[in-house]
């Protein structure tokens, strides 16, 4: 799969990262893989990180620490009330753009 | 000042090996080296990170592919997004730096039998100050490659600094005939032993160690000179080890 250039993700991986931690609690390294597993690519941790902490400071989501299934105690995030709302707010967005992309798309194949 | 790993990041640190092993001791040393954010959210980030890492590890990843290949970059993003240390974090963090820079500042006027403050004794506090400095950006700027503009800005501080320094030691040879004398010096550490043990029983994180350390220094100067030397260098080496023990376990904050 192509690696999606990083300007391109940038404005859309807070949106998916708040979306894949409201499905259920998770923690850093399921972030990352669960993003290679959906389509977005290898997106670094060094990428990754500085979103949680902005999305954190904004209340969006909480972390909490406790055992892991493997073992020690680790980070898992989950979604606040904030968060949520944030979602509603940029899924309209996203569904904007992609109906904006594909219509030029398809304005381009009609050519 | 750069902090130390702590014990739970040492652990986490074992699991990872090889390359990796510097790649990650230099990233976490990195962020523990920025003195204005929340120490408490920096563990914890760390330690957040090594545990991805170990995973990544794990699986078979190599950890520039995991994290990023520009760490520096990475990591002060990371930084940017941490949040700043609050008032009494602030005071936790200042209030060892406040101490010892009083301790050093006096240090040489303690050891004198009696004890006499000369303004010459500034130059050796300032010398105490650098190499500190000098310890602490050594330990912070682990990246192979420092940003051009640290790398700049660290050089004119050092310059300035140095110059200050033989400015300050040409000053005070003219001017040594300053001195402080022992009754001063009494009082001024009785009033540190004071205040430190107020701000101790205020705030427990300020730490015992301080008011033991300012009694110790004012008890010895007070009957040191009535001491036989042995009895006098006894009572130095116990000062001594008490404020080596307090310096290493005073800058965990």
């Amino acid at each position: 799969m192509a690696k999606i250039p990083s300007q391109l993700l940038k404005g859309t991986l807070e949106g998916a990262l708040l979306m894949i931690i409201g499905r259920g609690e998770t923690y850093g390294y399921a972030l990352q893989e669960t993003l290679a597993e959906l389509g977005f690519g290898q997106v670094p941790e060094g990428t990754i990180y500085p979103l949680l902490l902005k999305m954190q400071r904004n209340k969006q989501i909480e972390a909490v620490r406790h055992p892991s299934a493997s073992g020690p105690d680790r980070k898992y995030y989950h979604l606040t009330a904030t968060g949520e709302a944030s979602i509603a707010e940029f899924l309209p967005s996203w569904r904007q753009l992609v109906a904006a992309m594909a219509r030029l798309e398809g304005d381009k194949g009609n050519e | 000042m750069s902090r130390e790993l702590t014990k739970a990041m040492q652990e986490k640190m074992a699991g990872i090996h090889g390359i990796d092993h510097v790649y990650a001791d230099t990233l976490v040393r990195y962020l523990l080296s920025f003195p204005s954010k929340d120490p408490r959210a920096v563990e914890e980030t760390a330690e957040a990170i090594l545990d991805d890492m170990t995973d990544a590890q794990q699986a078979g990843q190599r950890l520039p592919d995991n994290f990023g290949q520009d760490p520096q970059t990475a990591a002060d993003e990371i930084v940017a997004a941490l949040p700043n240390r609050s008032g009494a974090q602030w005071l936790d963090y200042l209030w060892p730096l406040f101490n010892m820079s009083l301790v050093g500042a006096t240090l040489d006027a303690f050891w004198r039998r009696p004890p006499a403050w000369h303004l010459a004794d500034l130059t050796t506090f300032a010398l105490f100050l650098l190499i500190w400095v000098i310890g602490a950006v050594v330990r912070g700027g682990g990246f192979n490659k420092l940003k051009r503009k640290t790398t700049l800005r660290l050089g004119v501080w050092l310059i300035l600094y140095f110059a200050g320094f033989v400015g300050l030691a040409a000053v005070v040879t003219r001017l040594d005939h300053q001195v402080i004398g022992a009754g001063a010096l009494l009082i001024f550490w009785g009033v540190m032993t004071a205040v430190s043990l107020v701000a101790s029983l205020w705030r427990r994180s300020l730490r015992f160690n301080w008011p033991i350390l300012w009694g110790l220094m004012t008890v010895t100067a007070a009957v040191g000179p009535q001491l036989s030397t042995g009895w006098w260098v006894a009572l130095l080496a116990v000062n001594v080890a008490w404020l080596v023990w307090t310096a290493i376990t005073a800058t965990d904050n």
